[in-house]
């Protein structure tokens, strides 16, 4: 009575130890039995008794005899496929194609796998490691009594959002696909885009928990296989949980992760990543984020868009300087203003200042603050308008637009001048939006400068940041190139988007190897129609 | 000038010039070469920093102390300097091409 | 760096700047924006300069602005201050006695002389302007007739900052070539030259529907900081051909004097080369100027115009115009003895070792030197129309 009291207690205490305990890698690294019962146990136990975890018993073979089982995580699997191609297949079919008895052939597993089963993507396992493993990413495992190997049979459907047109990176004219969270389908948009058995997918799983999908894609002979190696180094070296979107990866292998400026892009355009790629450029795909990671990623590519190639040479180039513009504005409008307004007013023109001091009578707040008060408010409006849902977001943009805009100035709080400075800082912001990220703090830090020393503390600051982004280095690439160091032939894609055929070598700066793009003879005059007419 | 230096510099490739200077003219004349040296480039470098503090504060603000001009533009220099001669180079280059 | 010393130098950097700034920071709203300034001498007070400034009151502008047509709340867009001292630094120290705020010169336009402190010498006055770091050195420098607090009072149409009017009033001078302004910058290299004497336009007012109103008068001319004289229009008008300063403007040609009929001309371009010769010592100075003109106005009703020996005809007359012009003012400029015209500089830039043999003695040559004038004038359309308008 005693003992078994004790043993009672002895087993519940082991269990709740139990319970909170990891597996240990032995149970996993365990060889799978003859017995199909004490497969099935292990299954169950290794998975802790999931209510997700589906086990189906059933004989197979004309005389019944032969008992096999299969197990699938339910939700990850696709149901249909299991019933047509898995159960059909054993149950039905083999009874018509092979009618002897199964029980007793010499080899089973070689005749069902060669002869019985119908799904294509089918491999055999011995250990639990990789049947737990198959299972968890949403493969079918058959086990057949008496033999101590499985198959992992792949037939994986799971719910996920359908292709659709990327909500960060909208264009008028081009594809309208973007990245979805599945990894397969990803590859797939990306095969489809670059049919070459140059195209490289080459797979990882990092995060201890998770095990999330990595996928490094290159092309062989075009990209440097030293980025492609640094790459791999700096992937293997992450040990962690979970990497739950593509972003984890990006902080754990950039290169300067205490600057404000990316060193890696990233793009939910699968036509932008083909291109890149086709520059020399490596790409990371990650399952369960429909954003791919670029590197090596140039300050330059903040200002280059996936349709500045598809549209003609002359609007690309006014649209590059546009954005250059707005990127000037953004950073520095308001501690020009602030400068302006506080330190030098000589420099404004007699009308604007006229102007802007007018505006100005009756305001209680130094420029600084107006100025900072605005940007703040406009940055909270963003904010709301980025976490609110759909609908509330007008009533917010609504609002904001009148508070700040109208009703601040006709109170007399904030200036109509400081008003205008902050929504063109905005917009122009918006015209940038990879380094969306980083101007707002550099706004913020050149406007202080500019509060406290005027022009001088701005031109400091510069100073301070050309150092720095002139410092800064992508997997090796300088982060300005090709401004600093000058790379004149890698120009052509900068300030200017010179016509495709100009363009026929890669830039410089990725990979000097296998630069030429175009076929051409003479490659840098237009091509040539060759069947011209008289 | 330039090209006795560079080939000085390439003759002894993993020293500074102060340390050659020791070799080629002996223990005290090498010391006060590398003196000359030092002093040569901290006077030039501190009348370019009098004559650049001393332009901001009469012509922009005149009621700043210079100070806070010539300590402002060191710091700039020291980052500069700590991130190398590969980041001085790259900057001027953006200066003067661009 | 280890990080500990990474986060002192840090807060070393932040506390040096945040505790650094804001020595020189004045903002917008705690500035009296200076539109022009009228210096006088005050004899009453035994002061020597008063200074009447028209400080901008931005107050006044955002009002008119934000209701549109109706007149600006009453407000005056300037506000007339009044402050002396013994030079002008003081006076405009004095200032802060009255103004509120203090005054900001960068955005100054005119700086009227009045005729008394010119006649006894400006030089006192523009020190100032020059060192302060504030005053821009393209301000105009403009001479009154009579004292400069009047041309402060007066107001001009159009605009509602009188200051910014005269401004703009000397920027239209071009269009008549009968006036003319120098800024600061051009005054001052004018005093810094040994011989070439400084000149600028005058300013006067005249009454008008009882209200004063404002307009360019004569071309005050300098000798040794003094006020020395006036040029007339004409006269002016020679001056800046000689200068090359002639960009637009209109030669009348009173073609019969009988019935005062006229033809008038409009400048298109002009330019002039000065070339000094030395023939045994004796300098002579050959002023070329080469003119191009259209036809503006026919009152004459002549046809005959539009043939070449027509042309020819009125280009003669014009040439002789402008060689009057011309002469007027070499005559005008050696009564005063103001080599205005620059000719010693140009003699020394020729003759740079000659030159300073007569360095000295350019104050006898000037009144007395020999000034051939070659006019080559031109012209070169007719207009809209060819022939004037008339009834067969």
């Amino acid at each position: 009575m005693l003992r078994r009291l004790l043993r009672k207690i002895k087993f519940f205490m082991q269990r709740n130890f139990e319970n909170n305990k990891p597996l240990s890698s032995n149970q996993l690294k365990t060889s799978l039995s003859k017995k199909l019962n004490t497969n099935l146990e292990n299954i169950k136990n290794i998975l802790n008794h999931s209510s997700d975890v589906a086990i189906r018993l059933f004989d197979i073979g004309s005389d019944n005899k032969s008992r096999a089982a299969i197990a699938f995580i339910d939700g990850l699997v696709d149901k249909s496929t299991i019933n047509e191609y898995i159960m059909k297949s054993l149950m039905l079919d083999s009874r018509t194609a092979l009618p002897t008895p199964l029980t007793g052939k010499k080899d089973m597993l070689g005749i069902i796998k060669k002869n019985i089963l119908t799904a294509a993507e089918l491999r055999e396992v011995k250990t639990f490691e990789e049947l737990i493993y198959g299972m968890l990413s949403g493969e079918v495992v058959l086990i057949v009594d008496g033999y101590d190997t499985a198959f992992i049979i792949g037939a994986k459907g799971w719910e996920s959002r359908g292709v659709q047109e990327p909500n960060t990176e909208t264009v008028v004219r081009g594809p309208r696909e973007g990245f979805t969270e599945n990894l397969r389908t990803n590859t797939a948009m990306l095969r489809r885009r670059l049919k070459s058995p140059n195209l490289v997918f080459e797979h990882l799983k990092i995060g201890r928990v998770t095990n999330t999908d990595v996928c490094i894609v290159y092309i062989r002979g075009i990209t440097n296989i030293k980025i492609v190696q640094e790459l791999r180094r700096r992937l293997n070296r992450i040990d962690i949980d979970g990497i739950l979107e593509s972003g984890y990866i990006e902080q754990l292998i950039e290169d300067a992760p205490f600057s404000i400026f990316p060193t890696i892009g990233n793009t939910e355009r699968p036509d932008k990543v083909a291109a890149k790629l086709l520059e020399g450029r490596v790409a990371v795909l990650t399952d369960g984020s429909p954003m791919a990671l670029t590197l090596p990623y140039l300050f330059m590519e903040g200002i280059q868009s996936s349709e500045d190639y598809y549209s003609r040479t002359w609007f690309s180039t006014i649209v590059r300087w546009i954005r250059i513009a707005a990127l000037i504005i953004t950073i520095l409008l308001p501690p020009l203003y602030i400068a302006g307004q506080s330190y030098h007013q000589e420099m404004i023109p007699t009308v604007l200042l006229l102007t802007m001091a007018a505006a100005k009578e009756g305001i209680p707040f130094p420029v600084f603050i107006e100025t900072l008060l605005m940007g703040i408010s406009f940055e909270m409006l963003k904010e709301a308008g980025v976490r609110m849902p759909r609908p509330i977001g007008h009533a917010i943009s609504i609002v904001g637009a009148l508070v700040l805009g109208e009703a601040a100035v006709n109170a007399g709080v904030v200036s109509a001048p400081a008003v205008i400075v902050t929504a063109i800082t905005g917009i122009a912001g918006f015209i940038i939006p990879t380094h969306n990220d980083s101007f707002p703090i550099l706004r913020l830090v050149f406007a202080i400068l500019a509060a406290i020393a005027g022009l001088f503390g701005l031109l400091l600051g510069i100073v301070f940041l050309l150092i720095h982004l002139v410092s800064l280095r992508s997997f090796g690439i300088p982060y300005l190139s090709p401004i600093a160091p000058g790379i004149i032939q890698d120009l052509k894609d900068t300030a200017i988007r010179a016509p495709l055929w100009a363009m026929y070598k890669r830039p410089r700066a990725i990979n000097r190897k296998n630069p030429v793009r175009l076929g051409a003879d003479e490659p840098s005059q237009p091509p040539e129609d060759k069947e011209k007419d008289g | 000038m330039a090209y006795i230096i560079t080939s000085l510099g390439l003759m002894f490739k993993d020293k500074t010039i102060i340390q050659y200077s020791e070799t080629i003219a002996g223990r005290i004349p090498g010391k006060l070469i590398g003196l000359i040296y030092c002093g040569f480039f901290i006077y030039i470098d501190a009348v370019i920093l009098r004559e650049f503090a001393d332009f901001f504060t009469s012509v922009f603000f005149p009621e700043t102390p210079l100070v806070f001009f010539s300590i402002s533009i060191i710091l700039a220099s020291i980052y500069a300097v700590r991130q190398g001669l590969e980041v001085i180079a790259r900057v001027n280059e953006i200066f003067f091409l661009y | 760096m280890s990080k500990r010393t990474f986060l002192i130098v840090g807060a070393a950097v932040l506390l040096f700047f945040v505790g650094a700034g804001c020595w020189n920071r004045v903002e917008i709203e705690d500035k009296a924006i200076v539109a022009g300034v009228g210096i006088d001498s005050d004899k009453e007070n035994k002061e020597l300069v008063k200074l009447t400034v028209q400080i901008v009151n931005p107050a006044a502008l955002k009002a008119s602005a934000a209701e549109g047509g109706k007149e600006g709340g009453g407000k005056e867009a300037v506000w007339l201050v009044t402050a002396a001292g013994s030079c002008v630094f003081d006076a405009v120290r004095n200032f802060t006695f009255q103004s509120p705020r203090k005054l900001f010169w960068a955005h100054s336009k005119v700086i009227v002389i009045g005729e008394e402190v010119a006649k006894k010498g400006v030089e006192k006055i523009i020190d100032f302007f020059m060192r302060d770091h504030e005053p821009y050195f393209r301000t105009w420098v403009l001479v009154a007739r009579g004292k400069a607090s009047e041309i402060m009072e007066a107001k001009i149409g159009l605009e509602k900052i009188p200051a910014y009017g005269i401004s703009d009033l000397v920027s239209v001078t071009t269009a008549t070539s009968q006036a003319t302004a120098v800024n600061l910058k051009e005054f001052t290299g004018m005093i810094l030259s040994k011989t070439t004497s400084p000149f600028t336009t005058g300013i006067e007012v005249f009454e008008k529907e009882g209200e004063k109103r404002l307009r360019l008068t004569d071309t005050a001319v300098f000798k040794n900081f003094r006020l020395k004289g006036w040029l007339n229009k004409e006269e002016t008008r020679g001056l800046l051909w000689i200068l090359g300063k002639v960009k637009s403007g209109i030669i009348d040609l009173k073609w019969s004097a009988k019935d005062g009929k006229h033809v008038s001309i409009e400048i298109i371009r002009a330019s002039s080369r000065v070339t000094p010769e030395i023939k045994d010592g004796d300098i002579t100075i050959t002023v070329d100027i080469s003119e191009e003109g259209n036809i503006g106005e026919d009152e004459m009703l002549f046809a005959d115009f539009i043939t070449p020996a027509g042309i020819k005809s009125l280009e003669k007359k014009k040439t002789e115009v402008i060689k009057r012009e011309i002469k007027a003012a070499i005559k005008k400029a050696q009564e005063f003895n103001t080599d205005i015209f620059g000719f010693g500089e140009a003699v020394y830039r020729k003759f740079p070792m000659e030159w300073k043999k007569i360095e000295e003695e350019w104050e006898k040559i000037f009144p007395t030197l020999k000034v051939t004038i070659k006019v080559t004038a031109k012209i070169r359309r007719t207009g809209l129309i060819s022939e004037p308008i008339k009834p067969e």
